[in-house]
């Protein structure tokens, strides 16, 4: 990792606008937008489904109407407001029969679409594809979504059939492994006297990390050969982990953005560009430990990760990234966020109990205002994503032009937890794939035809996804 | 798990985004990536029928399966219409005639018989946090717990540290409680070879809080300190509780860390219905993982450069090539648990020779051994026997028992004992009475307890603070440390048996929780046995970390106190509830906890399994969300009549009626079935795996000796090791 360090010590001396090679925005893909890819995906997930069609089957709350040439939004999807042209709207699709009314059940097949999480699921398998040159090939972050020592089946993400990956739930971890250098921290500038900067004497070898992971992949080697076929899955999964972080040493990232105006994420949101994506700044006060499972910190935790997200993608750290907003049956006290309609110093309302809102839509229940007002929440922070991507010059647009980003949940109505007409929403123009600001209603066709469409405006050759036969949306791409 | 995706053509540049696949695969063979083809039998009938059938089609809330009179066909029919029982459509067609053919054939006496132990499957295992975080700490031979802010030599000495984390800063102080909160009396230096900012300064005993100062303007918390307080501005301060009163042991010369080298590692998944940390089957490394294990590494051989060549005996003047066969069969030795082949003595021989001088090539090589599969990884693979079987090596052996009963790796005499071949039967008997005895094991048994019952999340779960007002940080800690404190009594120094952890009429309390619990008499911070003058306690059952983690943040949980009954004292799994489930009752201030929850079990949808559930926990009506004792709720009294029907298995018709913890911990501590169930959740703790059909074998004859001993928790866990299938592998 000395390299990292030199080139930022370099950068430093020359400035910020030094041409260094980099992974970032505009190198890549400088075509004109049309017949691109969608240079990354993020999922954004939340749980315990929306104000569906009701037990008594009175219509969805969630779903969007076209309106001419635009989209009337639903009451639940008001806060996207005028970024509903940055969207389309599928309305329809299934998750199949299997599990249907669990919501471990729905997490398992949601980014799977494979019954029982008994495949891989669409993340990790574009991070291994068409995301494998990134330095890092997948980023998987999450809000209170491990807490309590939450279950596997809570995670969505599945790096092979039956086994999941934890996110991590703390952002100044996170921040921390993306952006102070794959391994090694680099060098900190002491103040002398006269308060100049100069680097320390380094005792830092050059070499130690590479020679650790060709080490560490020789005896990966050995080991492989000796359990025969046993533990491939395993020891596979290993094998490209030490690939992945080994190629950062080769070619690490120097974090640059040069025309992208990266902007920078500070106390009060994304804000001034930022000329370089060396060295942006943490906010410490992020909650940490103990206080990461606080329900009052939850807003502030997720933005955080939401933010280190879109940086690090801004960055060209990586090319997939999934968001998981708490787990499913989710305990989170929503009521204790602060400055939310939700707010209410003195009730504790937990997300899963609101989303039994019971068999009716009944406006004087509480259970089902609060939930419409959680649902109305969390579609909020996904517009907070769209515009953090939106606000990010790229190209001739914005980094929400060249991307794909997918909201969604593992049941449809939180009551019934019925896996049809699931609440899926993608935004982004995946570099000129697909068109937005249009309602793409597909009843009853199976989720894996959006999961393989996504796939496809990334670039990836497949033809379809999940175990309910083949086929790629259609209508979605151009 | 053969891969699915072979058939994709990784066109990541082909051009064009349409929808049309640019190789579309044959569409009679083709499976789309993500699907598993050809789903096995009995893996559906595990996900869709185990839990009320029984795993082996022994039965429970459904019916036995074992020798079913039923043809294939009336199967295979009842299977199509009705099963599983929440969502029929789950399984029609070719699904319902290969689940019952694989019922039919698999599930006979004959087939099932129990006449010897099948091996169980070779494994690699990943040490998870906890043990990583062990076994650095005896392979290096680190003094105790890694604690922030550490204390050095002098326990009030302590070591405060700040991670720039890629800033650069002019300067950084820490302010708190212990200095008047001056932002300039207490410096911190950067130390130019860890990077971060370091200050020691004396603390008194007590409990303070403080911040970072940054650049003498920015005021943050201690990132590394997880332990906060509310700072009056809406940030939070960090807590550095010192407590160096009472007389510990000498202060160590050992080195040790100011940072715990497993902070940055994921979090282990833990399978549905797996209690424990150590999950083998879930454990994959990840790049996450891959990046963090060379960071701890870096930064462990940074934190001990100084000490590192004693360590791995290469101190004073060495040339490379004695110092790397010192380090191959020494240092090396220990941190992969056993010899190296000779191609790994060579790997490590090269980079000591191969450096500049011996202190890098130390480095170097230490470095490398921690990021090592070899030493992430304790194989059990064995060497192939005549049989087709496999056998574990002694090495291995070694590190089953050490990892079992000590969270770490062997001690030396373990090893020695591995290289002399001396790990038989009778050897690994020896050993395992001998590291029962050791403290490391209490620690390990006291990690047991509190996975067993579910209660480290105690630590952070929300309450509401209107509610619960009295129930502080502190006394959550002391909750977690009554439960660990107490069965680790009972297991080491009380009478051993299983029925004590049910019955006994102790607790262990310091002033803080005695106070909470209305017990007079304690004082002071440390936790100690109590006779407990409240007989509504009694046991685990009535500990307050068991009443408050099945609860909600509002109001206690007779369904999750049932299903923690059921689940982790029986091993009585129930299928997810259907859906229109509902949820939990809204709190009601004219309505007692018993009066809702009974309202929602009156649906007949949810009776089958809520009269099996509900019941149980109303027995605990007297605890609230936060485990303090009551007797009126919303003005009137509790009803705390309790009933566990089917104790002794679903459809035994065995009942029981009890009125408090106390009495359902009497019932439990003479149950078979609460006694097989605590020794199948010690296999799997040990073990590392959610049992299967296959170790059915291997379980029931650990719980016969677990039962022949009279239900001594030390012999359950010898009983493990004893098990043919502990060394035996296919």
């Amino acid at each position: 990792m000395r390299s990292i360090a030199r080139r930022r010590f370099l950068q430093a001396a020359l400035g910020a606008a030094s041409a260094l090679p980099f992974y970032g925005l505009s190198q890549r893909n400088a075509r004109a937008s049309g017949g691109e890819r969608a240079r990354r995906l993020i999922v954004f997930y939340f749980p315990d489904g929306v104000a569906g069609r009701s037990q008594n089957g009175e219509p969805s709350l969630w779903e969007a109407r076209p309106a001419g040439g635009d989209v009337t939004l639903s009451e639940l999807l008001m806060p996207l407001g005028e970024l509903r042209r940055e969207c389309v709207f599928l309305n329809g699709l299934t998750m199949g029969g299997t599990d249907e009314g669990s919501h471990p059940g729905g997490a398992k097949k949601l980014l799977t679409a494979v019954d029982g999480g008994n495949g891989e699921s669409i993340d990790q398998y574009l991070a291994r594809t068409v995301g494998r040159d990134a330095p890092y090939r997948h980023l998987y972050l999450g809000a209170g979504a491990t807490q309590n020592n939450a279950s596997g089946d809570k995670f969505i993400s599945y790096a092979s059939a039956g086994v999941t990956v934890a996110p991590d739930d703390d952002p100044l971890r996170a921040f921390r492994r993306m952006f102070t250098g794959a391994v090694t921290p680099p060098p900190v500038m002491m103040p002398t006297p006269d308060a100049g900067m100069v680097t320390p004497p380094s005792t830092v070898d050059d070499e130690a990390d590479r020679l650790a992971l060709e080490t560490a992949l020789g005896d990966l080697g050995d080991l492989r050969g000796r359990l025969g076929t046993s533990e491939r899955v395993k020891l596979d999964a290993h094998l490209e982990a030490l690939r992945e972080v080994s190629a950062r040493l080769v070619r690490p990232p120097t974090m640059m953005a040069s025309d992208a105006g990266v902007m920078m994420a500070t106390d009060a949101g994304m804000s001034a560009p930022n000329p370089s994506c060396a060295m942006p700044a943490m906010r410490f006060e992020a909650p940490t430990g103990a206080g990461l499972n606080a329900p009052e910190n939850f807003p502030a935790v997720l933005r955080a990760q939401v933010d280190t997200t879109v940086l690090a993608m801004a960055c060209g750290l990586t090319r997939v990234g999934v968001i998981q907003s708490s787990q499913h049956t989710s305990e989170l006290i929503m009521s204790r966020f602060r400055d939310t309609e939700m707010y209410d110093a003195g009730f504790d309302m937990r997300s899963h109990q609101a989303s039994h809102y019971g068999a009716r839509q009944d406006r004087s229940n509480r259970l089902f205002t609060d939930f419409v007002k959680q649902i109305r929440w969390w579609v909020s922070q996904f517009a907070y994503l769209l515009q953090s991507l939106r606000a990010m010059p790229e190209g001739d647009g914005t980094m929400l032009d060249h991307s794909v980003v997918l909201l969604c949940s593992e049941v449809s109505d939180g009551n019934t937890h019925t896996h049809s007409d699931m609440p899926f929403v993608l935004a982004g123009r995946a570099g000129g794939c697909i068109t937005p600001g249009r309602v793409l209603e597909r009843r009853g066709v199976r989720h894996g035809q959006l999961l393989a469409a996504i796939a496809r405006s990334m670039g990836a050759d497949v033809a379809g996804w999940g175990d309910a036969g083949n086929g790629v949306l259609p209508g979605l791409l151009s | 798990m053969s891969s699915p995706y072979r058939w994709i053509a990784l066109a990541a540049l082909a051009l064009g985004c349409d929808a049309t696949p640019d190789a579309t695969p044959d569409a009679s063979t083709a499976k789309p990536p993500g699907a598993t083809p050809g789903v096995d039998p009995a893996a559906r009938y595990a996900a869709m029928c185990a839990s009320c059938h029984g795993e082996a089609g022994e039965g429970g809330l459904g019916t036995r399966l074992v020798d079913t009179p039923r043809s294939i066909e009336q199967l295979t029919r009842a299977i199509d219409e009705r099963m599983p029982t929440a969502n029929p459509a789950a399984c029609r067609g070719e699904c319902a005639s290969s689940l019952a053919v694989y019922i039919k054939t698999s599930f006979t006496s004959a087939a099932l018989a129990c006449d010897v132990i099948p091996p169980s499957p070779r494994r690699v295992r990943l040490l998870n946090r906890r043990e990583y975080r062990n076994t650095l700490r005896d392979l290096f031979g680190l003094a105790g717990a890694m604690t922030t802010p550490a204390p050095t030599q002098d326990c009030n000495r302590r070591r405060f540290a700040f991670d720039p984390m890629g800033r650069t800063l002019r300067s950084v102080h820490v302010a708190g409680t212990f200095n008047g909160w001056s932002p300039t009396a207490w410096p911190l230096t950067l130390n130019a070879a860890t990077r971060t900012w370091e200050t020691d300064q004396t603390v008194a005993s007590g409990s303070h809080q403080y911040k970072f100062v940054l650049d003498g303007s920015e005021w943050v918390r201690d990132p590394a300190n997880a332990m906060t307080a509310p700072d009056g501005f809406g940030g939070q301060n960090s807590l550095l509780t010192v407590a160096c009163d009472a007389p510990v042991t000498p202060p160590s010369t050992r080195p040790s860390l100011a940072f715990d080298p497993a902070a940055m590692l994921p979090v282990e998944t833990r399978p549905q219905g797996f209690l424990f940390d150590d999950n083998a089957d879930a454990a994959l490394v990840t790049s996450v993982h891959v990046n963090e294990h060379l960071r701890a590494a870096g930064a462990v051989v940074d934190a001990l450069a100084t000490q590192l060549r004693t360590i791995v005996n290469c101190a004073g003047t060495i040339d490379a090539p004695a110092c790397a066969e010192r380090v191959v069969t020494g240092f090396g030795r220990r941190a992969f648990r056993r010899d190296l082949t000779s191609t790994e003595a060579q790997r490590y021989r090269a980079l000591i020779t191969g450096a500049r001088d011996v202190d890098q090539g130390v480095k170097r090589a230490v470095r490398a051994m921690l990021v090592s599969p070899s030493f992430l990884y304790r194989t059990e693979m064995g060497d192939a026997q005549p049989d087709g079987t496999y056998k574990l090596t002694p090495y291995e052996i070694a590190s089953a028992l050490s990892y079992t009963y000590w969270g770490t790796m062997p001690d030396d005499a373990l090893l020695d004992l591995a290289a002399r071949n001396g790990l038989d039967g009778a050897g690994i008997e020896r050993e395992s009475r001998r590291l029962i005895a050791d403290p490391r094991a209490r620690e390990q048994v006291g990690v047991f307890a509190l996975q067993w019952l579910g209660v480290e999340s105690v630590a952070t779960t929300p309450r509401s603070a209107t509610l619960f007002g009295d129930f502080s940080d502190a006394v959550r800690t002391r909750m977690i440390d009554e439960s660990r404190r107490f069965v680790t009594h009972v297991v080491f120094d009380g009478s051993h048996r299983f029925g004590e952890l049910f019955t006994a009429n102790e607790g262990f309390v310091d002033e803080t929780l005695a106070r909470y619990y209305g017990i007079t008499g304690v004082t002071g911070a440390e936790m100690r046995r109590v006779t407990l003058p409240d007989e509504r306690r009694g046991g685990v059952l009535a500990h307050g970390s068991v009443m408050t983690r099945y609860a909600h943040s509002d109001q206690g949980s007779p369904i999750l106190r049932g299903v923690f009954v059921r689940a982790n004292l029986l091993c009585q799994e129930f299928p997810p509830p259907p859906a229109n489930a509902g949820g939990v009752p809204d709190v009601d201030p004219r309505a007692t906890t018993r009066q809702r929850f009974s309202q929602h079990s009156q649906n007949p949808a949810c009776a089958t399994c809520h009269s099996l559930i509900d019941g149980v926990g109303f027995g605990f009506e007297q605890f609230d969300a936060v485990g303090r004792t009551r007797t009126m709720e919303a003005g009137m009294p509790v009803d705390h009549a309790g009933r566990l029907t089917d104790v002794e298995g679903f459809g035994s018709n065995t009942a029981l009626d009890f009125a408090s913890p106390a009495e359902l911990g009497a019932a439990l501590a003479a149950s078979p079935t609460a006694q097989a169930c605590f020794a199948r959740q010690w296999y799997r703790f040990a073990r590392g795996f959610h049992e299967t059909a296959a170790q059915r074998c291997a379980v029931r004859s650990v719980a016969q000796r677990f039962r022949e001993s009279s239900g001594d928790v030390r012999e359950l866990m010898v009983a493990v090791s004893l098990s043919p299938d502990f060394v035996t592998r296919r």
